[in-house]
C-alpha cells in the first residue's frame, strides 16, 4: 500500500536530480554532505540533531499511522461503544439490579439469599456474593457452572427484602451480557486468543504515534504565532494544512489521556502484559492479595466443626471498617479462610480486603490499600481508569472525548495522506510518502543506541518488534526492487 | 542457558545469521593474495563461535564438554594478538579500515570470554532457580489473567564470577554499540541507487573513510545492477561489522542470564 508509494518517490527524486547531492537518489542526504549532524566538508555551521531526527519520525509516523491506523480506528470505536455500557447496562437490566428501596429491617439474611441464588443454578458451585450495596440494589451471587465459558459465571440477581431471585445471567465479573459482550469486542472482537492481538498491537503503537506526533508538531518550525499555532487549530483556509493543524492540535490535547490508555492497555495485554507483570514482580510492585492461611493455633478451624456463615463474615468484615460494595469468597479449600474485599471501583481508596475465620468469625488478616506498592496503585488506578470507573460519569466523558479525538485524528491523518495523492497522473495513486533512506541522516553514534533501545523494546512488546522488523525486511526489499529498477532504466 | 523460549530462538535465530555470514565470508574473503589465508581463519573461528553461543542458550547445551570448549576458544583468543604479531594487520574489514588493532583486542575478548562462559555456566546454575509459567492473576479484573512466556531453569552467579560477568557485560554492550555504529556507518556508504542513477560524481566521506563512485554513462544492466567494487566493499564492511555487533549484544545477553 504506502509501501507501493514507490514510484511517485523515484519520480520525485528525479525531480531533484543531481543539484540535491545531499538528498540523493535515495531521498537521503549524503553523510557527511553537510545536511547531517557531522561535520560538513565545508566545515560550516550544521543544523542540529533534531534536523536529521526529523525525516526519520516522520516516516516512522507515517506509516505507523497508515499501516497500525485500522486497528486504532477499531478499538477507538469500540472503545467509544463501552463508554457508554454502564448506562445502557442499567437501562436493559434495571430489574436484575434493582428492587423498590424498603427499611433494612426488613432485610432478609444473606445466608437465605445464597440459598435462593443456588437454589436458581442448581449444578453451580458457589464462586462469590456481592451483597447489596444499596437500599435499592440487588444481591449477587456469583457461581461456576457447567458450559459457561471460562472466566465467565452464572450470577443470580436475588431481592435482598424477600429473597427471590429477580434473574440470573451470564456475566464476566462484574460485567452484565451487553457490557461484557461490548468489553470483549474492544478487547478481542470476539475473535478468542487470537484476537486480543489486535487490541495490544493498537496499545503498542498508539504510545509511539503520540510521542512521535509530538515530537513532529512542536517541533515544527514556525515564523509568527508559535505558541498559538502549536496550541490551537487552525479555523480558516482548506486543504492539508489545516488538516494537519487539527490532527495535530487534537493530539496534542489529548496526548496525555492516549498514552495512559496505551499504558494501561499493554498492562493486561497477552504477551507484553505478561512481560510487564513480571517486571512489576521483580520490582516488588505486583498486586498483593489478602493472606488467606489461618494462623497457628486455630486448630479447629483447621479440622473443621462448624461454620459461623456469611452474615458473620460480613458483620465482621464491617467491624474491620470495610464499607461499600463487597465482594465475599468462600474458602478455596478447607482449612482456609472466607475473604472479604472492597470493591468500590469510582473510589480510588476503597480496595481493603480481609481474612475471616470460618470457624470463629474473626477478621484473621487484613490488607489495607493504602499499604499496597506503589506500582501496584498506579496500575489500579489506571486500570480503573481505562475502564472507565474510576470517579465514575467524569471518567466515561472523558473516555469518550479520548476515543472521539483519536477517530477524529485517525480520519484527517487518513486525510492528509489523500491530499497528498499525486492529482495530474493517469489511474489511481496513493498518496506520497515521506523518502526512503533517512536513516542516512544520522551517524552510527546516534543509530546504534537507538537500534538496542529499540530491540529490546521490542522484546518485551513483541507486536510492536515484529511488526517493526517486518516493516524494515520489506522496506529493505523494496529499497533493493527500487535499485533494480534504477538499473533498468541505466541501462537503457 | 536461557530461560525464556522466545529469547532462546531469537538468539538462536541471531547466532545462526552470524554464523552463515561468517561461513560465506570464509569462503570468499574477498582479500587477494596471503592475508586472505588469516581473515578466513578469523571467519571460521567467528563461525564457530556462532555455533558454540547458539549450543549455549539450550539446555541440551549443557551436555557439551565444558573444557575442550574453553581450551578451543582460549586458543583462538590468542589466534588475534598473534595475526598482528605475525604481521597480519590487515586480517578483514572493508577498504579504508583504521582500527584493525582495536578489532583484535574486541575478537581477543570476544573469543576469551567464550573460553570462559562454558566453565562457568555450571555454577551458575547451580546457583539459579527453576522458574514456573510465571502465570499472574489479577484479581477481579476480567479478561487480565496473564500468562508468562518463560519458563524452564535459570541462572545465577555469585561472588568474583558475578563481578566478572558484569563486567563483561558492560564491555560487551559497548562494543556492541561500538560495532553497530560503524555497521551504520559503513552502510551509510552504500549508495541507494545504481551508479549511473546518481549525478555525474558523488564523494562521500565518514569519519575519514572516503569511496568515490565513478561515472557511468552507459552500461549494460548486469553491469548497472552489479554493485561497484567500492560498494561492494562498503556493503561487506557494513555486514562484518553489523555482524560483530550483533555478536556482542548477543553475547551480552547471556552474560545477563547469568548474573
Amino acid at each position: 500500500m504506502a509501501l507501493g508509494d514507490t514510484a511517485a518517490e523515484t519520480a520525485r527524486h528525479k525531480e531533484r536530480g543531481t543539484a540535491a547531492a545531499a538528498d540523493g537518489p535515495g531521498g537521503a542526504a549524503r553523510p557527511g554532505t553537510g545536511t547531517g549532524p557531522g561535520p560538513g566538508p565545508d566545515g560550516g555551521a550544521q543544523p542540529g540533531l533534531w534536523a536529521a531526527v526529523r525525516p526519520l519520525m516522520m516516516r516512522l509516523h507515517f506509516y505507523a499511522g497508515v499501516l497500525i491506523g485500522p486497528f486504532l480506528l477499531v478499538a477507538a470505536a469500540t472503545g467509544l461503544l463501552y463508554t457508554a455500557s454502564p448506562q445502557i447496562e442499567q437501562i436493559v437490566y434495571r430489574h436484575e439490579l434493582h428492587v423498590p428501596a424498603q427499611s433494612p429491617s426488613h432485610l432478609v439474611p444473606l445466608a437465605r439469599q445464597v440459598a435462593a441464588g443456588k437454589a436458581a443454578v442448581p449444578h453451580g458451585t458457589l464462586q462469590s456474593v456481592s451483597p447489596a450495596a444499596g437500599p435499592t440494589d440487588t444481591t449477587r451471587v456469583l457461581f461456576s457452572a457447567p458450559g459457561v465459558p471460562d472466566g465467565y459465571s452464572r450470577t443470580a440477581f436475588v431481592d435482598p427484602y424477600t429473597g427471590k431471585v429477580r434473574g440470573v445471567l451470564t456475566t464476566y465479573g462484574q460485567w452484565l451480557p451487553v457490557r461484557a459482550w461490548l468489553d470483549t469486542l474492544h478487547r478481542t472482537l470476539h475473535l478468542g486468543t487470537f484476537g486480543r492481538n489486535y487490541s495490544e498491537l493498537a496499545a503498542s503503537w498508539l504510545w509511539v504515534e503520540v510521542l512521535g506526533g509530538l515530537a513532529l508538531w512542536l517541533g515544527a518550525r514556525r515564523r509568527r504565532d508559535r505558541l498559538r499555532q502549536a496550541v490551537l487549530p487552525r479555523l480558516r483556509g482548506a486543504g492539508r494544512r489545516r488538516a494537519l493543524s487539527w490532527h495535530a492540535v487534537a493530539g496534542l490535547w489529548v496526548s496525555l489521556g492516549l498514552l495512559g490508555l496505551s499504558a494501561t492497555g499493554l498492562t493486561w495485554s497477552d504477551h507484553a502484559g505478561a512481560n510487564i507483570s513480571a517486571f512489576r514482580a521483580q520490582l516488588k510492585g505486583g498486586t498483593p492479595s489478602v493472606s488467606t492461611t489461618l494462623p497457628a493455633g486455630h486448630g479447629a478451624s483447621r479440622t473443621g466443626g462448624p461454620s459461623v456463615g456469611i452474615d458473620t463474615v460480613v458483620a465482621a468484615a464491617h467491624r474491620a471498617g470495610l464499607s461499600g460494595v463487597l465482594d465475599v469468597t468462600p474458602p478455596s479449600a478447607p482449612g482456609t479462610a472466607w475473604t472479604v474485599q472492597e470493591n468500590t471501583r469510582h473510589w480510588p481508596e476503597r480496595q481493603d480486603s480481609v481474612a475471616v475465620d470460618p470457624r470463629t468469625g474473626k477478621v484473621t488478616a487484613k490488607l489495607r490499600f493504602a499499604d499496597y506498592p506503589l506500582l501496584a496503585k498506579l496500575t489500579r488506578w489506571g486500570i480503573d481508569a481505562h475502564m472507565g470507573l474510576l470517579f465514575g460519569l467524569a471518567n466515561q466523558i472523558a473516555l469518550a472525548l479520548l476515543a472521539i479525538s483519536l477517530i477524529t485524528m485517525i480520519v484527517l491523518g487518513y486525510r492528509m495522506w489523500w491530499l497528498r495523492r499525486p492529482t495530474r497522473s493517469v489511474g489511481g495513486s496513493f498518496g506520497r510518502a515521506p523518502a526512503r533512506g533517512a536513516w542516512r541522516r544520522l551517524p552510527g553514534r546516534v543509530l546504534a543506541p537507538a537500534a538496542l533501545f529499540i530491540a529490546v523494546l521490542g522484546y518485551y512488546l513483541p507486536l510492536l518488534g515484529l511488526p517493526l522488523l517486518v516493516f524494515l525486511a520489506t522496506d529493505l526489499a523494496v529499497g533493493a526492487l527500487l535499485r533494480r529498477r534504477a538499473a533498468v532504466e541505466v541501462a537503457r | 542457558v536461557i530461560a525464556s523460549h522466545g529469547l532462546r530462538w531469537i538468539l538462536t535465530a541471531l547466532f545462526a545469521a552470524v554464523t552463515l555470514l561468517s561461513v560465506v565470508r570464509a569462503v570468499r574473503p574477498g582479500i587477494p593474495g596471503p592475508p586472505a589465508a588469516a581473515a578466513r581463519i578469523t571467519h571460521v573461528l567467528h563461525a564457530l563461535m556462532g555455533v558454540a553461543m547458539a549450543v549455549m542458550a539450550w539446555p541440551r547445551g549443557m551436555d557439551v564438554p565444558a573444557v575442550p570448549q574453553a581450551v578451543f576458544f582460549a586458543l583462538a583468543a590468542a589466534w588475534f594478538p598473534a595475526s598482528l604479531v605475525l604481521g597480519e594487520r590487515r586480517t578483514e574489514g572493508a577498504p579504508g579500515e583504521q582500527h584493525p588493532r582495536a578489532h583484535v583486542v574486541s575478537h581477543a575478548l570476544m573469543m576469551g570470554a567464550m573460553a570462559w562462559m562454558p566453565l562457568a555456566m555450571p555454577e551458575a546454575m547451580s546457583g539459579g532457580h527453576s522458574s514456573g509459567s510465571g502465570a499472574a492473576a489479577m484479581p477481579d479484573m476480567p479478561g487480565m489473567s496473564m500468562s508468562g512466556s518463560g519458563g524452564g531453569m535459570s541462572m545465577q552467579l555469585r561472588g568474583a564470577d558475578r563481578t566478572a560477568a558484569v563486567v563483561l557485560l558492560v564491555v560487551f554492550v559497548l562494543l556492541g554499540l561500538w560495532w553497530l555504529s560503524r555497521a551504520f556507518d559503513a552502510g551509510r556508504l552504500v549508495p541507494a541507487a545504481p551508479a549511473g542513477a546518481r549525478g555525474p560524481a558523488e564523494a562521500v566521506a565518514v569519519g575519514g573513510s572516503v569511496a568515490s563512485v565513478a561515472p557511468v554513462a552507459a552500461r549494460s544492466l548486469d553491469e548497472a545492477a552489479v554493485r561497484s567494487p567500492d560498494e561492494v566493499a562498503a556493503v561487506r564492511g557494513a555486514l562484518d561489522a553489523g555482524c560483530h555487533g550483533a555478536m556482542a549484544l548477543g553475547m551480552a545477553v547471556m552474560l545477563l542470564a547469568m548474573v
